[in-house]
């Protein structure tokens, strides 16, 4: 164990190291260098390297010694289990108790001193991660190798499968890593670190459970040549949502902790947009597609407003100078600003994006569709999300300097919208009315009834007066947030503001020179 | 001279609790100023504020200048900060602990080396680099963070209660080592919440009590001044210490007067006037002096006239 984790030293240690490292990211450096020399890495690698060749031999034996036609593909499997477990487990594992580390060693904020952004503290961790799985993809070459020599194996599943374990990998690292930026007290992280376990376990199985089915049926999902596209996509979106949320998490309060979420919602919505429009045409006009990806939109949008939403209304100090000086400009850019009422203009604005660009896909894609019953869809479900997340956040916008209230608010936003659902069910179950289900609060039944063209004139004018109420509601939020952001440029005109105060409260006793406490500063 | 520190009416608060209260300082470059207070005071408040880590919800900080809330990655360039908790790495050695953090700050190749050699040599851990920085004393952690501290070679040294927990050898050499970093026209911010650790390094202190400024100045100003109020003085006579005792202690306006080396030390307010008044009262009674010396009053008992005596 020793000799092995030494001859691993000796590799890490070798000069050509130094001169890639020079171009590598610091933590990525510092994470493997830790790896190598710690024992958990070791320990993990070689176990898992050794149960694997007892379970290849195994196997091996229980095929009739190879000449079964399933050699190949049970010998695959079995090595695809075993990296599934090293990958998906070990990694994100390892992944989250060394950010953990980071937490409990109070070496974060020496990290932030040093001028490294929170974008790149997060990057190391996750390709460190990623190194990881590369180096245990690596280690099992050789038995992937034989594996394929056996006979029986379907190569474009298994390269499909292997491509798969590799992105759930880096995309489980990623959540992990944001998950431990959420988790600053050392109980919190004993108990995510319960929960993790638990996921991950039960993910990895249900991951070989997958790889046998795919691999003993011959119709695999991966003959689908979007499937690897869709599993490609999702990754990416969830790696870079848990990169942007880690780094607002590792911010101070006082930072902008909001726009890069912002945009990135954005990009999002118009990738789902294009997605739509892409899908909408190759199914030769399938409405079906627009339902779908319009939801999902709706849904993310949604989801991230309520975060938006609920931030404290009042732009932090270090936020206040990302204000652009051009009045014009300051307003048009207010949305992507941190602050709940620019949240609430956010979500506006972006279910209008989402509408107009649903529109424009309809229009340019089938001139002649009928389209109103996919818009009316759209904008029932717009007043649905509308008044979900912003009844709560106008109600707690008071108090949203406090992270409890924001928190508070943020639960009440699905709390809301399934009592809206659940009162109404309880009371027509309990009147024995007819359909207990279908009633304005189930918003199911209501989209429903929108897609097929048959929602009544009460359902439509109902909710758009609940949206309607609720933007009035929270128009002067919204007043107030564009106007900071209109006063800012008004506040950098203002001469003296960084001069100093009236008087310096040192008393009597203080024997410092005038000089030295006046106000020295050169303008810059 | 634009201050290497400038603190000007800093106020921050958590919640309803005003921890730091219209605070202003300056530092300038090659003074090495004590930032003294008793637990609880506000320093490491402050310490964070003027190293970026915290923002101030009234007034700010200006190192060299450059605002920490307006320009915080300007400011994290010039300045080293030195947490009271320590930073240490599982399964790093110290050499890998300063390449690392020298990474960090955009050190390479070449230079990067030559700084940590630099380092290593100025805070003697060259024997010590193979070793596991979480198998590290007290006091070798403590050079080791400063050495970290210094990689980006700051203008400014903010170092939050260095020498707390050392003993008594690694409290000398961190002494030595901070006067070295102000020959170096570094300025320094040292805090402590027992002043006689820092009583013969500092140059000026900061002393805070609650938040707000108790007293800012020149060390030695600042004892002249005390001085200048209240008098300490040595007495021996030609009869023996307790006798000396008893008719110093007849004497009006006498404080704290205790048998001491021989003789009898006594405190005593009003100046000259005063210890005018005292030789001439004493005379009448017949004492024969022998001695009369006017000790220098010590920067403890400045700081405790200061602070009501809530000091630890
Ligand atoms: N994050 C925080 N939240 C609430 N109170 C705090 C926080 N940090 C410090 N305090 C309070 O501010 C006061 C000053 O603390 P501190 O600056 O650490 O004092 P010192 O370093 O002088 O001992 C203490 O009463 C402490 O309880
Ligand atoms: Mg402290």
């Amino acid at each position: 164990m020793s000799a092995a984790s030494r001859f691993l030293e000796r590799v890490g240690n070798l000069p050509i190291w130094n001169r890639i490292a020079d171009r590598g990211n610091a933590i990525l450096v510092k994470e493997l260098r830790q790896s190598m020399r710690g024992r958990y890495f070791a320990v993990i690698f070689w176990l898992t390297l050794a149960i694997a060749t007892m379970i290849g031999m195994m196997t091996f034996v229980f095929q009739d010694g190879g000449r079964a036609d399933t050699t190949g593909t049970a010998f695959f499997l079995a090595m695809f289990g075993c990296l599934t477990f090293a990958s998906n487990l070990f990694v994100p594992f390892a992944a989250f108790s060394s950010f953990g580390a980071e937490w409990e060693e109070n070496t974060l904020e020496l990290l932030l001193l040093s001028n490294l952004e929170p974008r790149q503290i997060i990057l190391g961790k996750l390709l460190s991660a990623a190194v990881q799985t590369l180096l245990y993809t690596l280690a099992f070459g050789p038995f992937l190798v034989l594996a394929f020599l056996l006979r029986g194996l379907d190569l474009g599943v298994a390269f499909g499968l292997l491509l798969f374990v590799l992105l759930s990998s880096i995309t489980l690292s990623a959540v992990a890593v944001m998950l431990s930026t959420l988790a600053r007290h050392k109980v919190a992280r004993a108990l995510l670190m319960a929960l993790m376990a638990v996921a991950l376990v039960a993910f990895s199985f249900a991951t070989v459970a997958f790889g046998s089915e795919q691999l003993f049926f011959s119709r695999s999902v991966f003959s689908d040549r979007f499937v690897l596209l869709v599993f490609l996509t999702i990754a990416a979106v969830v790696v870079s949502y848990c990169v942007a949320f880690g780094c607002t998490r590792l911010a101070h309060p006082e930072e902008n902790r909001s726009t890069t979420l912002r945009v990135l919602t954005t990009c999002c919505l118009l990738a789902l947009l294009g997605w739509a429009a892409f899908g909408f045409q190759e199914s030769g006009g399938d409405d079906e597609v627009l339902y779908a990806f319009g939801s999902v939109a709706f849904l993310l949008l949604a989801v991230t407003s309520a975060l938006f939403c609920s931030e404290p209304e009042r732009l932090g100090r270090r936020v206040r100078l990302w204000v652009p000086d051009n009045r014009l400009l300051a307003l048009l850019s207010g949305a992507f600003f941190p602050g709940g009422g620019r949240g609430t203009l956010y979500m506006v604005m972006n279910s209008a994006l989402l509408i107009g660009g649903f529109a424009v896909v309809l229009g340019y894609a089938a001139p002649g569709f009928p389209y109103d019953q996919v818009i009316g869809f759209l904008l029932a479900l717009t007043a649905y999300m509308f008044v979900y997340v912003n009844l709560p956040a106008l109600l707690f916008s008071p108090f949203s300097k406090k992270l409890t209230r924001r928190i508070a608010c943020r639960i009440a936003v699905p709390l809301f919208a399934f009592l809206v659902f659940f009162v109404p069910t309880v009371t027509a179950f309990a009147l024995d009315l007819r359909r207990p289900f279908n009633h304005a609060g189930n918003p199911a039944w209501a989209m429903n009834e929108f897609a097929h063209g048959r929602a009544d004139g009460a359902l439509i004018v109902g909710l758009a007066i609940a949206f309607l109420v609720v933007l009035v509601f929270n128009l002067p939020r919204i007043g107030r947030g564009l106007g900071e952001l209109v006063a800012e440029h008004g506040r950098r005109q203002t001469p003296g503001r960084t001069a100093a105060p009236e008087s310096l409260a040192v008393p009597a006793l203080a024997l410092e020179h005038p000089e030295e406490s006046g106000d020295a500063r050169p303008q810059p | 001279m634009i201050p290497a520190l400038e603190v000007r009416d800093l106020t921050r608060r958590f919640g309803n609790f005003t921890a730091v209260e219209r605070l202003s300082f300056s530092v300038q470059r090659g003074e090495i100023c004590g930032f003294i207070g008793p637990n609880g005071a506000g320093k490491t408040t402050t310490m964070r504020i003027c190293s970026t880590l915290d923002l101030p919800d009234h007034g700010d900080v200006f190192i060299s200048g450059e605002s920490v809330l307006e320009q915080p990655r300007r400011v994290r360039r010039k300045l080293g900060f030195m947490p009271d908790a320590y930073g240490a790495y599982s399964n790093t050695t110290v050499a890998d602990y300063l390449d690392f953090f020298a990474r960090s700050y955009g050190l390479r190749g070449e230079e990067k080396s030559r700084t940590i050699a630099r380092l290593v040599e100025f805070t003697s851990l060259g024997h010590m680099l193979e070793k596991l920085t979480t198998a590290l004393s007290k006091g070798m952690k403590q050079r080791l963070c400063l050495a970290k501290t210094m990689l980006n070679d700051p203008d400014l040294l903010i170092l939050d209660e260095p020498a707390a927990g050392l003993d008594p050898r690694a409290r000398i050499e961190l002494r030595e080592l901070v006067k070295a970093l102000a020959g170096m026209d570094k300025a320094i911010l040292i805090s402590s919440h027992i002043l006689s650790e820092l009583g013969e390094t500092c140059d000026s202190v900061v002393v805070i009590e609650e938040g707000r400024l108790k007293a800012a100045g020149n060390v030695s100003q600042m004892t002249e001044g005390i001085q200048r109020e209240r008098s300490r003085v040595l007495l021996r006579a030609l009869v023996d210490p307790q006798a000396l005792l008893r008719a110093v202690l007849e004497e009006p306006h006498v404080e704290g007067a205790r048998v001491e080396r021989g003789g009898v030390v006594l405190d005593l307010p009003g100046g000259a006037e005063g210890l005018a008044r005292l030789v001439e009262a004493l005379v009448k009674r017949g004492v024969r002096l022998t001695e009369f010396r006017q000790e220098k009053l010590d920067l403890e008992e400045v700081f405790l006239s200061m602070t009501d005596g809530r000091v630890q």
